[in-house]
């Protein structure tokens, strides 16, 4: 009798440890950690092929699952693998890291990190994608021009990416006005729109400090409701069962608080990633390049893209203008930026 | 140096209590014994277990008689109470965590109605557990970390309140909030709301 327990658990234990990861269907969650931080990567969908599209989330202090809600995120999926980092300090981020060494460079270092690990785990033949939202542009930006680190990527997908706030600032307070104009000549939302453009016309666009910078980003994220009220920007998709599963694994309220102070109470980080400029550093980034930019993104106005598009050294670059999204066309047109994206991957993989 | 104190936290807590299980104790009725749910944010799933030892208990008697005759008992019973707690927490598809606390309980009853209400306040310990975890190492190597995690001083601040049950297993049901305070947190500090609701044994 107890001979055959030991010889039917023997068994089991050889079944499980024998048990081939589903690589079409990963679920996987990896901490790594570096630098003080313990950073989690929730990486969902088909690595079959191993293309892993890393996913620069913006912010900073948004988290990286908020992109996993999104209809393009689940169509990606189905083909591709999609690595789900938290960046330090933000989502469900752990660890314990004095706020003054925060830096872009030390982030470059995290996303170096996140990439051997991935390598570690899932095998030297990894091809890396990498996805930057918004402040995730930013930080895709500063890691491609740094280095080598380029070589480690196969191309580089910006969204609406904030690679050069001064400019950001400097456009989304022009686009506002003009739009802000056109708006009011339609008649649409003309008290909130005299609202903007009142306060925008009082501003030095020659002179605009952070304050006034966060300020231009408050009203850029009101003029997209307002656009998207007025059926100007297109409705992202609903709410779906799926998405309240994710809401649910997202530790929000511990991570909006978190990232209260290693953000807002750490100027000099804050103050970095507001007044640097890549634009005239990014002709160092010579892998192919998609730059996916809402026509009605204030946020991060579609003059960087064309920048971007512009300034870098490759000839295997696209620009794609959504014409009915604001910052997110990955909600606002869902099923046109998975095209593009599938496309553009497929293309350089 | 933080799993040292973990571990003599924990250390202390279980040889306190199992000690102090001693039937002389019991007999006093000074030692009771609860379990409860742990909810994060109500939402993320743990379990408590308390023990607590009643330090003292002060009865007040104060009956009112109205002017139609009517006698109203307003007494009440003030406690305090030393308690024990060991628990985890878990994070679907993320991680878990394990912690430890203790707390002086202000516990006030109102015998007529049966209900109590507490307040406590103690210093704790809170461990994540993280699943499949890797570091980088200063040869720019990977290394797998077996039993990762982070330490956190954790002292818990809950205020709450309940009733006592005429039930010969379950003495009291109750339902407690406690915000949790994780030290050092990222760089700085973080409350975790939790949502306690149990039932005290004997």
């Amino acid at each position: 009798m107890y001979k055959s327990i030991v010889i039917l658990f023997s068994i089991i234990i050889m079944l499980i440890s024998c048990r081939k990861e589903d690589f079409s269907n990963l679920s996987d969650v990896v901490y790594i950690r570096n630098a003080g931080a313990d950073m989690p990567a929730y990486i969902y969908g088909n690595a079959s092929e191993k293309t892993f599209i890393i996913l620069l989330h913006g912010g900073p202090g948004n988290n990286a699952l908020d992109f996993r809600t999104s209809k393009s995120a689940k169509e990606l999926e189905k083909k591709y693998a999609i690595v789900y980092w938290q960046q330090r300090g933000q989502g469900s981020s752990e660890g314990n890291f004095d706020a003054d060494e925060m830096s872009i460079d030390l982030m470059t270092d995290d996303l170096n990190a996140v990439l051997k690990v991935i390598r570690y785990k899932y095998g030297n033949d990894c091809n890396f994608f990498l996805l930057g939202h918004s402040w995730g542009g930013e930080l895709g930006s500063a890691f491609l021009i740094k280095n080598n680190n380029q070589s480690q990527i196969k191309a580089w997908i910006e969204v609406d990416g904030a690679h050069d706030i001064p400019k950001v600032n400097i456009e989304a307070a022009k686009m506002l006005l003009n739009i802000g104009y056109e708006q009011i000549a339609q008649n649409n939302s003309t008290k909130e729109w005299r609202a903007i453009v009142n306060y925008i016309s009082q501003i030095d666009t020659n002179n605009i400090d952070i304050k006034t910078g966060r300020e231009i980003n408050r009203k850029a994220h009101e003029a997209e409701k307002y656009l998207l009220n007025d059926n100007i920007i297109q409705e992202p998709n609903g709410l779906t069962m799926q998405n309240v599963g994710i809401m649910y694994q997202q530790d929000w309220l511990t991570g909006i608080i978190s990232v209260t102070y290693t953000y807002i109470n750490n100027n000099n980080f804050y103050n970095e990633i507001e007044t640097t400029s890549f634009t005239n550093r990014l002709n160092k980034i010579t892998i192919p390049c998609l730059f996916l930019w809402g026509k009605y993104d204030f946020v991060v106005p579609q003059q960087l893209g064309i920048d971007a598009y512009n300034m870098v050294n490759t000839s295997n670059k696209k620009l794609v203008i959504f014409d009915k999204s604001g910052h997110f066309p990955m909600e606002n047109q869902a099923d046109k930026f998975v095209n593009e994206v599938v496309d553009f991957i497929d293309k350089n993989n | 140096m933080r799993t040292i104190v973990l571990i003599q936290f924990l250390i202390i807590y279980i040889s306190v209590f199992s000690q102090s299980t001693d039937s002389s104790f019991v007999k006093q009725n000074k030692i009771h014994y609860s379990f409860s749910y742990f909810g994060y944010n109500l939402i993320k799933p743990g379990l408590n277990i308390n023990i607590s030892y009643k330090l003292t208990s002060k009865k007040s008697k104060n009956i009112i008689t109205k002017k139609s005759g009517r006698i109203k008992d307003k007494s009440t019973t003030q406690q305090f109470i030393l308690g024990g707690n060991i628990g985890f927490l878990w994070y679907p598809h993320s991680h878990s965590a394990v912690f430890n606390f203790y707390q002086i309980i202000y516990k006030k009853i109102k015998p007529a109605k049966n209900k109590f209400s507490t307040i406590g306040i103690g210093p704790g310990v809170y461990r994540s557990i993280y699943p499949e975890t890797y570091e980088i190492t200063d040869n720019n190597e990977v290394r797998k970390i077996y039993f990762a995690g982070e330490t956190y001083f954790a002292p818990v601040l809950s205020f709450g309140g309940g009733k006592n049950l005429q039930n010969k297993v379950l003495k009291s049901r109750f339902i407690n909030t406690n915000l949790m305070f994780l030290f050092n947190y990222n760089t700085g500090v973080v409350p975790l709301l939790i949502i306690e609701i149990g039932f005290k044994i004997k």
